[in-house]
């Protein structure tokens, strides 16, 4: 087994990092951990404006990150320990227990009542700890799981909390579940995110696997992937399958409603009621626009409507 | 002559998937072992390769659409 070191805690850097090993790492045991500063981090072919709630996230300086491997919605932060596993395809469907197994069984000798349910998490006494998501290509599977040891689940239920209401689109949706940290479950006394982090991969490891630290020319091209790739708008919004919206709130004491069509992350039609004023002017100038959050900031401000965007994704 | 591009069963529980995204348009020619098209089940992304060389036609099914195994999502020539 390898262990690549990752210390970056830049979620579209890590991103890139573990895209760039599942394309190139010559080895088929791969292993490693990696923690994100606070992002909440969306499926493949997820749509990201309904199952963030973005003003909220960018309010609290939180990152949107769209990821390669299917799945839902998750949110992360320095306590909570990401696991990547890299290794041989065998058969072409989702096989978890090859992976999560030894996740658990670890997690058991450390005396944590972690147990495998549902088709890929770990939970505590019915609550989950931990998800996971997989990608299957060119016979590699990538696999990779969360583990909330020690995250802020306050934030955690604000941001990614299953899809909001006002979209009506086709595609991935979220499965929310209850959730804990595993902190509030060890045997005895307490520890830090770090020593969980060692007591983990000595288990998992047995203290065996060979760490390797990826060269300067690797980690540039891993840099680069991540700003060409996972920090752009394209990737992130841009790839949204098409979804329809529709609100209806208070607005200057009136009520108000917001309904679009959306493909690709562009406003295709859009109808703002009652149609007078402003409102009349922003609808025009908003036909046709890209749903980036800080144009629609910027376009209801000149509008004379600030603070009209939130009520739009 | 025309073929049909099945939604593979990957596993004896599969019922359906979602079409995620097609990575060649009609018209593209392909080659045995390319990846053609992404279906996502049980939160796992499978690029699936093509079994032949062929072209492909007209697509059955649109991204986003949940296929059940076994249904037509493409028309191919070979």
């Amino acid at each position: 087994m390898i262990y690549y070191v990752n210390d970056s805690n830049d979620p579209c850097f890590n991103q890139a990092f573990e895209e760039y090993l599942f394309l190139n790492a010559a080895e088929d045991d791969v292993l490693y951990f990696w923690k994100n500063d606070p992002a909440v981090v969306c499926g493949c072919y997820q749509n990201p404006f309904a199952e963030v709630s973005i003003p909220a996230a960018l309010d609290r300086g939180v990152a949107v990150v769209r990821r390669e491997t299917g799945g839902g919605t998750v949110y992360h932060d320095r306590g909570n320990v990401n696991y990547t596993r890299i290794a041989r395809a065998e058969g072409a469907g989702a096989d978890y227990g090859r992976f999560i197994r030894p996740v658990v069984e670890a997690l058991n000798r450390m005396g944590i009542p972690a147990a495998f349910t549902r088709t890929c998490d770990i939970s505590i006494e019915g609550l989950k700890v931990s998800g996971s998501a997989q990608k299957i290509a060119g016979g590699r599977v990538l696999h990779h799981g969360t583990l909330l040891y020690d995250t802020d689940l306050t934030v955690l239920r604000a941001l990614a909390n299953g899809r909001q209401a006002h979209y009506e689109a086709k595609g991935i949706r979220s499965a929310p579940w209850p959730v804990t940290n595993i902190r509030e479950h060890l045997p005895g006394g307490t520890m830090s995110t770090e020593a969980f982090e060692k007591a983990l991969w000595e288990e998992l490891t047995g203290g065996r696997a060979e760490k390797r630290a990826l060269t300067a020319q690797q980690l540039s091209e891993i840099g680069r992937l991540a700003d060409e790739k996972y920090r752009t708008w394209e990737w992130t919004y841009g790839r949204t399958p098409a979804f329809s919206y529709r609100r209806v709130f208070e607005w200057r004491g009136k009520m108000t409603s917001a309904e679009y069509e959306a493909k690709n992350g562009v406003i295709q039609t859009i109808r703002l009621q009652p149609e007078e004023g402003r409102l009349a002017e922003l609808e025009k100038s908003l036909a046709g626009l890209e749903l980036r959050p800080e144009l629609l900031k910027a376009v209801c401000g000149a509008a004379g409507c600030p603070g009209f965007w939130t009520y739009l994704i | 002559m025309k073929n049909e591009l099945k939604m593979p069963k990957l596993r004896p529980e599969m019922e359906s998937a979602v079409l995620c995204a097609w990575l060649k348009e009609p018209g593209q020619a392909f080659r045995k072992g390319e990846p053609i098209y992404e279906i996502e089940t049980e939160k796992v992304v499978n690029q699936i390769e093509a079994s032949e060389d062929g072209v492909m036609g007209r697509q059955l099914a649109e991204e986003g659409d949940e296929v059940a195994v076994g249904a037509a999502i493409a028309e191919v020539e070979e």
